[in-house]
Protein backbone atom coordinates (compact mmCIF):
# COMPACT_ATOMS: atom_id res chain seq x y z
CA UNK A 1 0.00 0.00 0.00
CA UNK A 2 1.32 3.45 -0.87
CA UNK A 3 2.27 5.80 1.91
CA UNK A 4 3.05 9.46 2.36
CA UNK A 5 5.56 10.76 4.86
CA UNK A 6 4.82 14.32 5.91
CA UNK A 7 8.05 16.10 6.70
CA UNK A 8 8.94 19.54 7.92
CA UNK A 9 12.54 20.72 8.31
CA UNK A 10 13.80 17.19 7.97
CA UNK A 11 11.54 15.78 10.71
CA UNK A 12 8.84 13.27 9.89
CA UNK A 13 5.63 14.63 11.36
CA UNK A 14 3.22 12.02 10.14
CA UNK A 15 2.94 8.84 8.15
CA UNK A 16 -0.21 8.52 6.08
CA UNK A 17 -1.38 5.36 4.34
CA UNK A 18 -3.26 6.10 1.15
CA UNK A 19 -6.33 4.00 1.83
CA UNK A 20 -8.85 6.13 -0.04
CA UNK A 21 -9.36 6.89 -3.70
CA UNK A 22 -9.17 10.62 -3.02
CA UNK A 23 -6.88 12.07 -0.37
CA UNK A 24 -7.15 15.80 0.18
CA UNK A 25 -4.32 18.03 1.41
CA UNK A 26 -4.84 21.52 2.82
CA UNK A 27 -4.79 23.90 5.73
CA UNK A 28 -8.38 23.39 6.93
CA UNK A 29 -9.25 20.48 9.24
CA UNK A 30 -11.70 18.95 6.74
CA UNK A 31 -8.76 17.71 4.67
CA UNK A 32 -7.54 14.16 5.15
CA UNK A 33 -4.00 15.51 5.42
CA UNK A 34 -4.18 18.78 7.32
CA UNK A 35 -1.12 21.02 7.29
CA UNK A 36 -1.52 24.01 9.56
CA UNK A 37 0.72 26.52 7.87
CA UNK A 38 -0.09 29.83 6.22
CA UNK A 39 1.90 28.86 3.13
CA UNK A 40 -0.65 26.12 2.50
CA UNK A 41 -3.99 26.93 0.87
CA UNK A 42 -7.20 25.86 2.58
CA UNK A 43 -7.78 23.07 0.03
CA UNK A 44 -4.35 22.90 -1.55
CA UNK A 45 -4.13 19.68 -3.51
CA UNK A 46 -5.35 16.10 -3.64
CA UNK A 47 -4.06 12.67 -4.51
CA UNK A 48 -6.26 10.50 -6.71
CA UNK A 49 -6.22 6.83 -7.61
CA UNK A 50 -7.01 6.54 -11.33
CA UNK A 51 -6.16 3.96 -14.00
CA UNK A 52 -4.03 1.86 -11.71
CA UNK A 53 -1.86 4.71 -10.54
CA UNK A 54 -1.71 7.66 -8.19
CA UNK A 55 -2.01 11.22 -9.42
CA UNK A 56 -1.27 14.47 -7.64
CA UNK A 57 -3.60 17.31 -8.53
CA UNK A 58 -3.09 20.92 -7.50
CA UNK A 59 -6.31 22.64 -6.49
CA UNK A 60 -5.44 26.15 -7.79
CA UNK A 61 -3.38 26.74 -4.68
CA UNK A 62 -1.74 30.11 -4.15
CA UNK A 63 1.81 28.85 -3.72
CA UNK A 64 1.55 25.87 -6.02
CA UNK A 65 2.35 22.20 -5.62
CA UNK A 66 5.71 20.81 -6.69
CA UNK A 67 6.93 17.34 -7.47
CA UNK A 68 10.71 17.12 -7.30
CA UNK A 69 11.13 20.88 -7.84
CA UNK A 70 8.70 20.98 -10.76
CA UNK A 71 5.45 22.86 -10.40
CA UNK A 72 2.58 20.62 -11.42
CA UNK A 73 -1.14 20.89 -12.02
CA UNK A 74 -1.71 17.19 -12.40
CA UNK A 75 0.96 14.58 -12.54
CA UNK A 76 1.33 10.85 -11.85
CA UNK A 77 3.29 9.90 -8.74
CA UNK A 78 6.23 7.54 -8.66
CA UNK A 79 7.89 5.85 -5.72
CA UNK A 80 10.28 8.29 -4.06
CA UNK A 81 8.69 11.45 -5.43
CA UNK A 82 9.05 14.47 -3.17
CA UNK A 83 5.96 16.68 -3.07
CA UNK A 84 6.36 20.22 -1.82
CA UNK A 85 3.33 21.96 -0.34
CA UNK A 86 4.15 25.34 1.19
CA UNK A 87 7.12 24.58 3.40
CA UNK A 88 6.19 20.96 4.05
CA UNK A 89 7.29 18.00 2.01
CA UNK A 90 5.43 14.78 1.42
CA UNK A 91 7.50 11.83 0.34
CA UNK A 92 5.55 9.34 -1.71
CA UNK A 93 6.44 5.70 -1.11
CA UNK A 94 4.91 2.95 -3.19
CA UNK A 95 6.28 -0.51 -2.53
CA UNK A 96 4.31 -2.28 -5.25
CA UNK A 97 6.10 -3.80 -8.19
CA UNK A 98 4.04 -1.89 -10.77
CA UNK A 99 5.25 1.37 -9.35
CA UNK A 100 8.76 0.79 -10.62
CA UNK A 101 9.64 3.27 -13.31
CA UNK A 102 9.42 1.70 -16.72
CA UNK A 103 12.27 3.67 -18.17
CA UNK A 104 15.71 3.41 -16.74
CA UNK A 105 16.79 6.63 -15.12
CA UNK A 106 19.96 8.18 -16.46
CA UNK A 107 22.87 8.41 -14.03
CA UNK A 108 22.02 10.91 -11.32
CA UNK A 109 23.67 14.30 -11.60
CA UNK A 110 24.20 14.32 -7.86
CA UNK A 111 27.87 14.26 -7.00
CA UNK A 112 28.54 12.64 -3.70
CA UNK A 113 32.05 13.38 -2.70
CA UNK A 114 33.92 12.40 0.38
CA UNK A 115 32.97 15.73 1.89
CA UNK A 116 29.32 14.92 1.30
CA UNK A 117 28.73 18.12 -0.58
CA UNK A 118 26.10 17.47 -3.20
CA UNK A 119 25.19 19.36 -6.31
CA UNK A 120 21.72 19.67 -7.69
CA UNK A 121 21.86 20.26 -11.38
CA UNK A 122 19.16 22.77 -12.09
CA UNK A 123 18.75 22.17 -15.81
CA UNK A 124 18.34 18.41 -15.63
CA UNK A 125 14.91 16.91 -15.09
CA UNK A 126 14.21 17.33 -11.46
CA UNK A 127 12.97 13.80 -10.87
CA UNK A 128 16.51 12.55 -11.18
CA UNK A 129 17.13 14.11 -7.84
CA UNK A 130 15.53 11.40 -5.87
CA UNK A 131 16.97 11.24 -2.45
CA UNK A 132 13.86 10.15 -0.56
CA UNK A 133 12.84 12.41 2.24
CA UNK A 134 14.97 15.31 1.19
CA UNK A 135 13.26 18.63 1.66
CA UNK A 136 13.49 20.30 -1.67
CA UNK A 137 12.73 23.68 -3.07
CA UNK A 138 12.13 24.55 -6.66
CA UNK A 139 15.21 26.07 -8.19
CA UNK A 140 14.77 29.34 -9.97
CA UNK A 141 15.80 29.65 -13.58
CA UNK A 142 17.77 32.84 -14.25
CA UNK A 143 15.23 35.53 -15.01
CA UNK A 144 15.49 37.38 -18.30
CA UNK A 145 17.19 40.76 -18.09
CA UNK A 146 14.60 43.51 -18.02
CA UNK A 147 14.86 47.19 -18.86
CA UNK A 148 17.59 49.11 -17.04
CA UNK A 149 16.98 51.28 -13.98
CA UNK A 150 17.11 55.05 -14.27
CA UNK A 151 18.36 57.67 -11.82
CA UNK A 152 16.85 61.12 -12.22
CA UNK A 153 18.45 64.12 -10.56
CA UNK A 154 15.95 66.01 -8.40
CA UNK A 155 18.40 68.37 -6.69
CA UNK A 156 22.08 69.04 -7.34
CA UNK A 157 24.56 69.94 -10.06
CA UNK A 158 25.50 66.99 -12.22
CA UNK A 159 26.69 66.55 -15.78
CA UNK A 160 23.31 65.14 -16.86
CA UNK A 161 19.76 65.17 -15.52
CA UNK A 162 19.01 61.53 -16.08
CA UNK A 163 21.17 58.41 -16.06
CA UNK A 164 20.20 55.06 -17.55
CA UNK A 165 22.10 52.39 -15.64
CA UNK A 166 22.61 49.64 -18.18
CA UNK A 167 26.08 48.72 -16.86
CA UNK A 168 26.84 46.50 -13.90
CA UNK A 169 28.63 49.29 -12.07
CA UNK A 170 27.67 52.96 -11.80
CA UNK A 171 29.94 55.33 -9.90
CA UNK A 172 28.65 58.53 -8.31
CA UNK A 173 31.17 61.20 -7.32
CA UNK A 174 33.33 64.10 -8.41
CA UNK A 175 36.03 62.03 -10.10
CA UNK A 176 36.66 61.98 -13.82
CA UNK A 177 35.86 58.27 -13.79
CA UNK A 178 32.44 58.78 -12.19
CA UNK A 179 29.47 57.88 -14.37
CA UNK A 180 27.28 60.28 -12.47
CA UNK A 181 29.57 63.26 -12.07
CA UNK A 182 28.82 65.84 -9.43
CA UNK A 183 30.05 69.33 -10.26
CA UNK A 184 31.51 71.73 -7.75
CA UNK A 185 34.39 72.17 -5.36
CA UNK A 186 35.51 69.66 -2.77
CA UNK A 187 33.34 66.84 -4.03
CA UNK A 188 34.85 63.48 -2.99
CA UNK A 189 36.04 61.38 -5.94
CA UNK A 190 33.60 58.60 -5.16
CA UNK A 191 30.55 58.98 -2.93
CA UNK A 192 28.61 55.84 -3.77
CA UNK A 193 28.38 53.03 -6.27
CA UNK A 194 25.38 51.24 -7.67
CA UNK A 195 25.63 47.57 -8.62
CA UNK A 196 23.29 45.97 -11.09
CA UNK A 197 22.67 42.27 -10.47
CA UNK A 198 20.24 40.87 -12.97
CA UNK A 199 17.20 43.08 -12.63
CA UNK A 200 18.09 44.32 -9.17
CA UNK A 201 20.05 47.40 -8.21
CA UNK A 202 21.99 47.96 -5.01
CA UNK A 203 23.44 51.21 -3.72
CA UNK A 204 26.58 51.18 -1.53
CA UNK A 205 27.94 54.35 0.02
CA UNK A 206 31.73 54.52 -0.38
CA UNK A 207 32.42 57.26 2.13
CA UNK A 208 31.53 56.47 5.68
CA UNK A 209 31.03 60.02 6.96
CA UNK A 210 29.22 61.39 3.91
CA UNK A 211 25.79 60.93 5.52
CA UNK A 212 24.28 59.03 2.61
CA UNK A 213 20.56 58.44 3.02
CA UNK A 214 18.07 56.20 1.26
CA UNK A 215 14.66 57.82 1.67
CA UNK A 216 14.78 58.75 5.37
CA UNK A 217 17.37 56.28 6.61
CA UNK A 218 21.11 56.75 6.86
CA UNK A 219 22.86 53.81 5.23
CA UNK A 220 26.31 52.32 5.60
CA UNK A 221 26.21 48.96 3.87
CA UNK A 222 24.61 47.99 0.62
CA UNK A 223 20.86 48.44 0.15
CA UNK A 224 18.59 47.26 -2.62
CA UNK A 225 16.88 50.03 -4.58
CA UNK A 226 13.13 49.89 -5.09
CA UNK A 227 11.14 51.84 -7.64
CA UNK A 228 10.66 55.40 -6.34
CA UNK A 229 13.48 55.32 -3.75
CA UNK A 230 15.26 58.61 -3.20
CA UNK A 231 19.01 58.70 -2.58
CA UNK A 232 20.44 61.69 -0.71
CA UNK A 233 24.15 62.29 -1.20
CA UNK A 234 25.93 65.47 -0.08
CA UNK A 235 23.67 68.08 -1.67
CA UNK A 236 22.43 65.67 -4.31
CA UNK A 237 19.00 64.10 -4.48
CA UNK A 238 18.36 61.28 -6.95
CA UNK A 239 15.22 59.27 -7.56
CA UNK A 240 15.45 55.68 -8.74
CA UNK A 241 12.99 54.24 -11.21
CA UNK A 242 12.60 51.02 -13.15
CA UNK A 243 11.51 51.71 -16.68
CA UNK A 244 8.61 49.76 -18.10
CA UNK B 1 37.85 55.08 -19.15
CA UNK B 2 41.09 56.24 -17.57
CA UNK B 3 41.88 54.58 -14.30
CA UNK B 4 43.34 56.57 -11.45
CA UNK B 5 45.66 53.67 -10.44
CA UNK B 6 46.04 54.81 -6.88
CA UNK B 7 45.71 51.36 -5.38
CA UNK B 8 47.95 48.34 -5.29
CA UNK B 9 46.70 44.97 -4.17
CA UNK B 10 48.67 42.56 -2.03
CA UNK B 11 47.51 39.01 -1.45
CA UNK B 12 48.28 35.89 0.55
CA UNK B 13 46.60 32.50 0.66
CA UNK B 14 46.64 29.41 2.83
CA UNK B 15 44.99 26.02 2.66
CA UNK B 16 44.80 23.30 5.27
CA UNK B 17 43.40 19.79 5.25
CA UNK B 18 41.61 20.41 8.58
CA UNK B 19 41.38 18.03 11.51
CA UNK B 20 39.02 15.36 10.22
CA UNK B 21 39.48 14.67 6.53
CA UNK B 22 42.30 12.67 5.03
CA UNK B 23 42.72 14.70 1.87
CA UNK B 24 42.52 18.34 0.88
CA UNK B 25 40.13 19.00 -1.99
CA UNK B 26 40.56 22.78 -1.81
CA UNK B 27 42.96 24.68 -4.02
CA UNK B 28 43.84 28.31 -4.52
CA UNK B 29 46.10 30.43 -6.67
CA UNK B 30 46.82 34.06 -7.38
CA UNK B 31 49.07 36.06 -9.61
CA UNK B 32 49.44 39.71 -8.75
CA UNK B 33 51.07 40.47 -12.10
CA UNK B 34 47.69 39.91 -13.73
CA UNK B 35 45.46 40.74 -10.76
CA UNK B 36 43.84 37.30 -10.65
CA UNK B 37 42.93 35.49 -7.41
CA UNK B 38 41.07 32.16 -7.20
CA UNK B 39 39.82 29.78 -4.49
CA UNK B 40 38.14 26.46 -5.36
CA UNK B 41 36.56 23.75 -3.21
CA UNK B 42 36.45 20.47 -5.10
CA UNK B 43 34.14 17.51 -4.66
CA UNK B 44 34.08 13.95 -5.88
CA UNK B 45 35.52 10.70 -4.53
CA UNK B 46 38.86 9.00 -5.24
CA UNK B 47 40.89 12.19 -5.48
CA UNK B 48 38.55 13.60 -8.13
CA UNK B 49 37.83 16.56 -5.84
CA UNK B 50 41.48 17.59 -5.71
CA UNK B 51 41.79 17.20 -9.44
CA UNK B 52 38.68 19.29 -10.09
CA UNK B 53 39.70 22.22 -7.90
CA UNK B 54 43.27 22.23 -9.15
CA UNK B 55 42.11 22.11 -12.75
CA UNK B 56 39.74 25.02 -12.17
CA UNK B 57 42.37 27.19 -10.47
CA UNK B 58 44.96 26.38 -13.14
CA UNK B 59 42.56 27.11 -16.00
CA UNK B 60 41.66 30.53 -14.62
CA UNK B 61 45.28 31.48 -13.88
CA UNK B 62 46.35 30.35 -17.36
CA UNK B 63 43.65 32.44 -18.99
CA UNK B 64 45.04 35.62 -17.46
CA UNK B 65 48.69 34.65 -17.86
CA UNK B 66 48.09 34.07 -21.54
CA UNK B 67 46.46 37.47 -21.85
CA UNK B 68 49.65 39.02 -20.49
CA UNK B 69 50.31 42.10 -18.43
CA UNK B 70 48.75 44.42 -20.96
CA UNK B 71 45.63 42.31 -20.59
CA UNK B 72 44.81 41.39 -24.16
CA UNK B 73 41.89 39.16 -23.32
CA UNK B 74 40.52 36.82 -25.97
CA UNK B 75 37.03 37.57 -27.27
CA UNK B 76 34.66 36.79 -24.40
CA UNK B 77 32.89 33.43 -24.45
CA UNK B 78 30.41 34.52 -21.84
CA UNK B 79 28.36 37.60 -22.53
CA UNK B 80 27.46 39.36 -19.29
CA UNK B 81 24.84 42.07 -19.56
CA UNK B 82 26.30 45.51 -18.91
CA UNK B 83 29.64 44.13 -17.79
CA UNK B 84 33.06 45.69 -18.30
CA UNK B 85 35.74 43.98 -20.40
CA UNK B 86 37.34 42.90 -17.14
CA UNK B 87 34.17 41.20 -15.88
CA UNK B 88 33.50 39.50 -19.20
CA UNK B 89 37.05 38.13 -19.19
CA UNK B 90 36.56 36.79 -15.67
CA UNK B 91 33.23 35.18 -16.59
CA UNK B 92 34.89 33.63 -19.65
CA UNK B 93 37.70 32.20 -17.53
CA UNK B 94 35.13 30.65 -15.17
CA UNK B 95 33.33 29.24 -18.18
CA UNK B 96 36.56 27.62 -19.41
CA UNK B 97 37.24 26.24 -15.94
CA UNK B 98 33.78 24.66 -16.00
CA UNK B 99 34.49 23.12 -19.39
CA UNK B 100 37.78 21.73 -18.13
CA UNK B 101 36.24 20.16 -15.02
CA UNK B 102 33.23 18.89 -16.93
CA UNK B 103 35.52 17.36 -19.57
CA UNK B 104 37.74 15.68 -16.99
CA UNK B 105 34.76 14.26 -15.12
CA UNK B 106 32.66 13.04 -18.01
CA UNK B 107 33.57 9.80 -19.65
CA UNK B 108 34.43 8.37 -16.27
CA UNK B 109 32.31 6.09 -14.15
CA UNK B 110 30.02 7.67 -11.60
CA UNK B 111 32.63 7.51 -8.83
CA UNK B 112 34.98 9.66 -10.88
CA UNK B 113 32.47 12.42 -11.39
CA UNK B 114 33.86 15.67 -10.16
CA UNK B 115 32.84 19.18 -9.38
CA UNK B 116 34.12 22.31 -7.73
CA UNK B 117 33.03 25.64 -6.38
CA UNK B 118 34.91 28.74 -7.46
CA UNK B 119 35.34 32.29 -6.17
CA UNK B 120 37.62 34.68 -7.99
CA UNK B 121 38.63 38.31 -7.93
CA UNK B 122 40.23 40.19 -10.83
CA UNK B 123 41.80 43.51 -9.90
CA UNK B 124 42.58 46.32 -12.31
CA UNK B 125 43.47 49.85 -11.31
CA UNK B 126 41.11 50.83 -8.53
CA UNK B 127 38.50 48.36 -9.64
CA UNK B 128 37.88 44.70 -9.22
CA UNK B 129 35.41 42.17 -10.54
CA UNK B 130 34.16 39.18 -8.62
CA UNK B 131 32.74 35.94 -9.95
CA UNK B 132 31.52 32.89 -8.11
CA UNK B 133 29.77 29.54 -8.44
CA UNK B 134 28.77 27.43 -5.44
CA UNK B 135 29.05 28.09 -1.72
CA UNK B 136 32.56 29.49 -1.40
CA UNK B 137 32.42 33.15 -0.43
CA UNK B 138 33.94 36.60 -0.80
CA UNK B 139 33.79 39.07 2.06
CA UNK B 140 34.86 42.69 2.13
CA UNK B 141 36.24 44.27 5.28
CA UNK B 142 36.03 48.06 5.29
CA UNK B 143 35.83 50.62 8.10
CA UNK B 144 35.78 47.88 10.76
CA UNK B 145 32.73 46.27 9.19
CA UNK B 146 32.40 43.06 7.20
CA UNK B 147 30.08 42.50 4.27
CA UNK B 148 29.52 39.32 2.28
CA UNK B 149 29.78 40.20 -1.41
CA UNK B 150 28.57 36.84 -2.72
CA UNK B 151 25.38 34.94 -2.20
CA UNK B 152 25.80 31.17 -1.84
CA UNK B 153 24.41 29.02 -4.62
CA UNK B 154 23.06 26.62 -2.04
CA UNK B 155 19.70 24.97 -1.58
CA UNK B 156 19.14 26.76 1.72
CA UNK B 157 19.91 30.21 0.26
CA UNK B 158 17.55 29.41 -2.61
CA UNK B 159 14.88 28.61 -0.04
CA UNK B 160 15.63 31.91 1.76
CA UNK B 161 15.31 33.83 -1.50
CA UNK B 162 11.93 32.24 -2.12
CA UNK B 163 10.80 33.05 1.38
CA UNK B 164 10.39 29.41 2.33
CA UNK B 165 12.74 29.63 5.30
CA UNK B 166 14.42 32.45 7.22
CA UNK B 167 18.15 33.16 7.31
CA UNK B 168 18.27 31.85 10.87
CA UNK B 169 16.61 28.61 9.83
CA UNK B 170 19.06 28.37 6.93
CA UNK B 171 22.03 28.51 9.30
CA UNK B 172 20.71 25.50 11.17
CA UNK B 173 19.35 23.54 8.24
CA UNK B 174 20.55 20.00 7.70
CA UNK B 175 20.73 20.69 3.97
CA UNK B 176 23.64 23.16 4.13
CA UNK B 177 25.78 20.76 2.13
CA UNK B 178 23.60 20.90 -0.97
CA UNK B 179 24.67 23.39 -3.59
CA UNK B 180 22.64 24.23 -6.66
CA UNK B 181 25.45 25.38 -8.94
CA UNK B 182 28.94 23.97 -9.38
CA UNK B 183 31.70 23.76 -11.94
CA UNK B 184 31.65 20.43 -13.73
CA UNK B 185 28.06 19.35 -13.27
CA UNK B 186 26.90 20.56 -16.68
CA UNK B 187 28.60 21.70 -19.86
CA UNK B 188 27.87 25.33 -19.12
CA UNK B 189 27.56 27.32 -15.93
CA UNK B 190 26.28 30.77 -15.05
CA UNK B 191 28.62 32.53 -12.61
CA UNK B 192 27.41 35.52 -10.60
CA UNK B 193 29.56 38.44 -11.69
CA UNK B 194 29.83 41.74 -9.87
CA UNK B 195 31.96 44.87 -10.09
CA UNK B 196 33.35 46.87 -7.22
CA UNK B 197 35.52 49.88 -6.55
CA UNK B 198 38.34 49.44 -4.06
CA UNK B 199 39.25 51.97 -1.41
CA UNK B 200 42.60 52.13 0.36
CA UNK B 201 42.39 49.89 3.41
CA UNK B 202 39.81 47.48 2.00
CA UNK B 203 40.51 43.82 2.55
CA UNK B 204 38.87 40.99 0.65
CA UNK B 205 38.54 37.48 2.01
CA UNK B 206 38.02 34.59 -0.41
CA UNK B 207 37.31 31.33 1.37
CA UNK B 208 35.90 27.83 1.21
CA UNK B 209 33.03 26.74 3.46
CA UNK B 210 35.49 24.94 5.73
CA UNK B 211 36.37 28.38 7.10
CA UNK B 212 32.90 29.91 7.35
CA UNK B 213 31.37 26.75 8.78
CA UNK B 214 33.35 27.34 11.96
CA UNK B 215 33.94 31.09 12.15
CA UNK B 216 31.18 33.68 12.36
CA UNK B 217 31.47 36.85 10.30
CA UNK B 218 32.17 38.77 13.53
CA UNK B 219 35.16 36.50 14.18
CA UNK B 220 36.39 36.85 10.59
CA UNK B 221 36.19 40.64 10.96
CA UNK B 222 38.06 40.64 14.25
CA UNK B 223 40.89 38.49 12.91
CA UNK B 224 41.34 40.32 9.62
CA UNK B 225 41.00 43.76 11.19
CA UNK B 226 43.77 43.04 13.66
CA UNK B 227 46.22 41.10 11.50
CA UNK B 228 49.00 43.36 10.21
CA UNK B 229 49.47 41.56 6.88
CA UNK B 230 47.40 39.27 4.62
CA UNK B 231 49.91 36.50 5.38
CA UNK B 232 49.32 36.69 9.10
CA UNK B 233 45.56 37.04 8.63
CA UNK B 234 45.49 33.75 6.68
CA UNK B 235 47.60 31.94 9.27
CA UNK B 236 45.33 33.05 12.14
CA UNK B 237 42.14 32.28 10.20
CA UNK B 238 43.26 28.72 9.47
CA UNK B 239 44.40 28.18 13.07
CA UNK B 240 41.06 29.49 14.39
CA UNK B 241 39.02 27.23 12.08
CA UNK B 242 41.14 24.24 13.16
CA UNK B 243 40.61 25.11 16.81
CA UNK B 244 36.87 25.24 16.21
CA UNK B 245 36.86 21.66 14.90
CA UNK B 246 38.30 21.81 11.39
CA UNK B 247 35.68 19.42 10.05
CA UNK B 248 36.31 20.30 6.41
CA UNK B 249 39.28 21.51 4.38
CA UNK B 250 40.03 25.14 5.18
CA UNK B 251 41.15 27.64 2.57
CA UNK B 252 41.37 31.40 2.75
CA UNK B 253 42.92 34.18 0.73
CA UNK B 254 43.20 37.76 1.91
CA UNK B 255 43.75 40.63 -0.52
CA UNK B 256 44.61 44.05 0.83
CA UNK B 257 44.10 47.27 -1.08
CA UNK B 258 46.98 49.56 -0.18
CA UNK B 259 47.97 52.92 -1.57
CA UNK B 260 50.44 52.66 -4.40
CA UNK B 261 53.72 54.40 -3.61
CA UNK B 262 54.19 57.44 -5.87
CA UNK B 263 57.66 56.28 -6.84
CA UNK B 264 56.46 52.91 -8.16
CA UNK B 265 53.72 53.84 -10.56
CA UNK B 266 53.77 50.72 -12.66
CA UNK B 267 54.61 48.06 -10.14
CA UNK B 268 51.94 45.78 -8.85
CA UNK B 269 53.59 44.48 -5.72
CA UNK B 270 55.04 46.85 -3.17
CA UNK B 271 56.65 44.21 -0.99
CA UNK B 272 59.48 41.77 -1.51
CA UNK B 273 57.25 38.72 -1.35
CA UNK B 274 56.40 36.55 -4.34
CA UNK B 275 53.80 38.11 -6.58
CA UNK B 276 52.15 34.79 -7.25
CA UNK B 277 51.42 31.68 -5.26
CA UNK B 278 49.35 28.57 -5.61
CA UNK B 279 48.50 25.64 -3.41
CA UNK B 280 49.87 23.03 -5.79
Amino acid sequence: MAKLFLRYEGTVLNEITLAKAVVTIGRLPDNLIGIENLAVSSHHARILWRDDQYFLEDNNSLNGTYINNRRVNRSPLKDGDVILVGRHTLVFKDDLERARPRVRMPAPPVLTGMDETMVLASKKPAEEMREPGMATAPIAAPEPVGPPGVLTVLVGKTDKKEYVMSEKLTIIGGSKIADIRIKGWFVPDVLAIINRRGNKYFVSPQKKDAGTRLNDDFINGQKELKDGDVIHLKGLKLIFGLRE
Amino acid sequence: MALPMAISFQAAGKTDVGCVRANNEDNFGFDERYGIHVVCDGMGGHEAGEEASQLAVQTVLDYFRNAGEDRRYPAPIMAVEGASVRSSALASAVHLANKAVYGAGSGHSADRRMGSTIVCVLTEGDFYSTAHVGDSRIYRIRDHAIEQLTEDHSLVMEQVRRGLITREEAEHSQHQNIIVRALGSEDSVQPDVDEQLALVGDRLLLCSDGLTRHLSSATLLQIIDHAPTPDEACAILVAAARDAGGEDNITCMVIRAGSRPWYRPGSSSPGGKPAWQSSF
